[in-house]
């Protein structure tokens, strides 16, 4: 019996490695293929590093699709500026940051590269960053929105984004822009509104729960619930239960796919309803939430980095083509629109990187290179129309580091200007509603009679 | 009131841990396997009746019944290939580890290579209803899952306490060597086993997928909690899974309540711990036995 004691322990403790690397798969490495070329010689030669297996892999995958086609457009038209060809790396960091770091590091110490971008989910940017710093190798961060991320004074890591926190005050700055409605209907000041906090506990969730929190509280708003739970758990009802007894007049939720759906199935279930919810990117933006909770999704709104479906004209006529460009060939491609929130949200920071950034390092100082890519960068200073993110583009520097508005840290490398959109799904599709410059549609902010969670309060 | 909602949520959690752990308990407790593929046998489970339900229009509950036999025939296959050349070797407990280790790499590859990592969600007819009773809301989809695995544990109850074929079961649990003398078919016993084993985790799949995704790596998460189930009830003991499904179910949801919910699993784990120094064996658990 204690063999018998001894394996079963063996075999707990290798469930639980297992579940919190949350598994992985095999290493996955493809590419245009070039290795670095003559010195003096210009060479576009870039690393993309992405979960293409595990935990992360849905949104890291589709991520990679669209750098990949983003390459594929330019490359089309000669490369970068039409004359440098783009080649690339590809490494699948398999949803764990330990295994993101050391297969960076190969990519630098073996294949010589440059730059590299990508990374998706926040813990994997943090460990990357450390190693690109070591190298003095630049990394274009695409979605790691944790605030921490670039707290480190770190000269080689860039985020075109804005930052979860940024996320979870544009939440309740929303709501307060809609003062004068909210007192119409619930009548009640912002001073008096009753606002529960609920977000998955990693690093995101909490840099957009902290954003909630210190800008309601800025508001003045009452907060009677703040609560963190794992996106791996089974069960939400404990969390529902305390909302319940809580009355919130404003739920501010932030989580991923299956959390994020097994939270509105149980609130149904449980029978809680709230007057408003805003949801924050993450899981709440992707079509695998809009497929688990079907109709249910209609008129939630969610904060993203990124307005979806926005208003064209806000883009310049370039960037429109380019737009259009992308969601036709991802449409045909792949059978259907591509999710503004993942898709064109990758494809517009590698776009912003190999059309705004790579030519003017190869201008400036004749090679691409770390070096000349992390001039170019410090060099820019674009206005909102010229990048399909939607907001200007001008980054901070060790020198002049970035106090952000909301928390107060400070961040080097991070786009000052970037900003976060409420979109709205409509008919199963996400729609920008605010601010206005990029809306295609009023928003709804009074949950309607159809969804399962209204508190009927706006009908 | 609040009391009861924790009693009954935790309840029906509990149910889905242990209608999940029914199948790894009993592989272990008469093989003595520990199967570590078996959270994701579950994930094909869902990917089954996925398939079955957007493809045929087929309800998970209905699909349960087909998968069932599909699954026994799984695993016959991967015990015939993957468990049966190990046993009576030496080192055979570490080794069939290591072997259904990897197999789980195999199963979650092949199916990320298949159907790539997407999230596979369900919607059922109503969506997400639920019963009241006397002001306490009990999730319908949960309902069902708890009550499939009392008939289940029920029914596997009966088959191994009242039949030829489950005394026979015990036999081969308690001694496998007095068994050979006896005549059982040992082998056939085992395969017939671990076939049921791998049946029920597939049945479970198909039973809680209106309650979660499928993807690749969703058997990871569950298999935690049933290796812990197992143990706090009792290693082989039947009953003691369902008991530990219960026990960790409501501790979750009360900690979740009263305290953090982040912190739920760590109450549950701390139960768990307290429970293995006041009785190693486990609640139930009178060594390996069913």
């Amino acid at each position: 019996m204690k063999q018998v004691k001894r394996l079963f322990c063996l075999a707990l403790c290798l469930v639980l490695a297992l579940s919190v690397t949350a598994c992985g798969g095999e290493e996955e490495e493809s590419g245009g293929g070039a290795a670095s070329g003559e010195p003096g010689e210009v060479n576009v030669y870039v690393g993309i590093e992405e979960p293409l297996t595990g935990a992360n892999a849905s949104l890291g995958t589709a991520e990679y699709n669209a750098i990949e086609m983003c390459i594929e457009m330019l490359n089309e038209q000669g490369g970068v500026a039409g004359q440098y060809p783009i080649t690339y790396e590809t490494v699948d960091t398999q949803s764990d940051a330990a295994t993101g770091s050391s297969e960076v590091e190969r990519l630098i110490t073996t294949k010589g590269v440059p730059v590299i971008i990508g990374s998706y989910a926040s813990g994997i940017a943090a460990a990357v960053s450390e190693v690109c710093e070591r190298y003095e190798t630049l990394l274009w961060e695409q979605s790691g929105a944790a605030d921490t991320l670039l707290q480190n004074g770190y000269e080689w890591t860039f985020r075109t984004e804005s930052m979860s926190s940024l996320w979870g005050a544009t939440s309740v700055d929303y709501i307060v822009s809609e003062a004068d409605y909210v007192k119409e209907v619930l009548g009640k000041d912002i001073e008096d509104l009753k606002v529960a906090i609920v977000h998955e506990d990693g690093s995101y969730g909490t840099a957009v729960g902290e954003g909630n929190y210190a800008a309601a509280e800025e508001a003045g708003m009452d907060i009677v619930v703040y609560e963190a739970y794992s996106s791996s758990t089974l069960d939400l009802s404990s969390v529902i239960m305390k909302l319940i007894a809580a009355e919130p007049d404003v739920l501010l939720l932030t989580g991923y796919v299956n959390d994020g759906a097994l939270f509105i199935r149980q609130s149904a279930e449980l029978g809680f309803t709230v007057p408003i919810l805003i949801t924050h990117s993450g899981g709440h933006s992707v079509q695998a939430f809009v497929d688990a909770v079907g109709d249910q999704v209609n008129y939630l709104l969610t904060v993203d980095p990124v307005p979806c479906n926005p208003k064209l004209d806000s883009f310049s006529e370039e960037l429109q083509e380019v737009f259009k460009d992308f969601e036709a060939r991802w449409t045909e491609k792949y059978g259907v629109k591509p999710a503004h929130h993942v898709e064109m949200r990758a494809f517009a920071q590698s776009y912003l990187f190999f059309t705004e950034v790579a030519p003017l390092a190869i201008e400036q100082s004749g090679t691409f290179s770390a070096a000349s890519c992390r001039d170019a960068i410090l060099s820019l200073d674009l206005d909102a129309s010229e990048s399909l993110m939607g907001a200007g583009v001008k980054f901070s520097t060790p020198d002049e580091p970035f106090t952000d508005p909301v928390l107060g840290n400070s961040h080097v490398g991070q786009n000052i200007e970037a900003k976060a959109f409420i979109n709205q799904y409509f008919d199963g599709e996400l729609y920008c509603v605010w601010p206005e410059e990029y809306a295609q549609k009023e928003p709804v902010l009074f949950l309607p009679s159809s969804s399962t969670l209204s508190a009927g309060v706006a009908d | 009131m609040i009391g009861l909602q924790i009693l009954a949520s935790g309840i029906l959690l509990g149910g889905i841990y242990a209608l999940i752990s029914v199948g790894l308990n009993l592989i272990f407790g008469v093989i003595k396997v520990v199967n570590m593929a078996h959270g994701d046998f579950l994930m094909l489970g869902m990917y089954a009746a996925y398939f079955l339900f957007t493809g045929l229009a087929i309800s998970p509950y209905v699909s349960a019944i087909i998968i069932f036999p599909v699954f026994m025939v799984i695993g016959y296959v991967v015990f015939r290939l993957v468990v049966k050349p190990l046993l009576g070797k030496a080192e055979t407990e570490t080794n069939t580890i290591l072997a259904t280790s990897g197999l789980q790499f195999v199963l979650q590859n092949l199916v990320l290579m298949l159907f790539t990592a997407d999230y596979r969600a369900i919607q059922l007819e109503g969506g997400a209803t639920s019963f009241n009773i006397g002001g306490v809301m009990l999730s319908a989809n949960r309902t069902w899952a708890f009550l499939i695995c009392l008939i289940l544990a029920v029914a596997l109850y009966y088959i191994l306490m009242h039949t030829r074929l489950g005394a026979q079961v015990r036999a081969v649990s308690q001694d496998r060597d007095a068994s050979v003398l006896m005549g059982i078919n040992v082998d056939r016993i085992y395969a017939l086993t671990f076939c049921v084993g791998v049946a029920m985790v597939g049945l479970a799949g198909a039973i809680i997928l209106p309650v979660f995704s499928a993807y690749p790596t969703v058997g990871t998460f569950f298999s935690t909690s049933s290796f812990v189930v197992v143990v706090l009830g009792g290693l082989g003991s039947f009953t003691g899974a369902l008991l530990g499904g219960l026990i960790i179910g409501i501790v979750e949801t009360a900690a979740g309540v009263f305290a953090s919910t982040e912190l739920a699993q760590v109450f549950s784990l701390l139960v768990f711990l307290i429970v293995l120094f006041v009785r190693p064996q486990g609640l139930l658990g009178k060594g390996a036995r069913v």
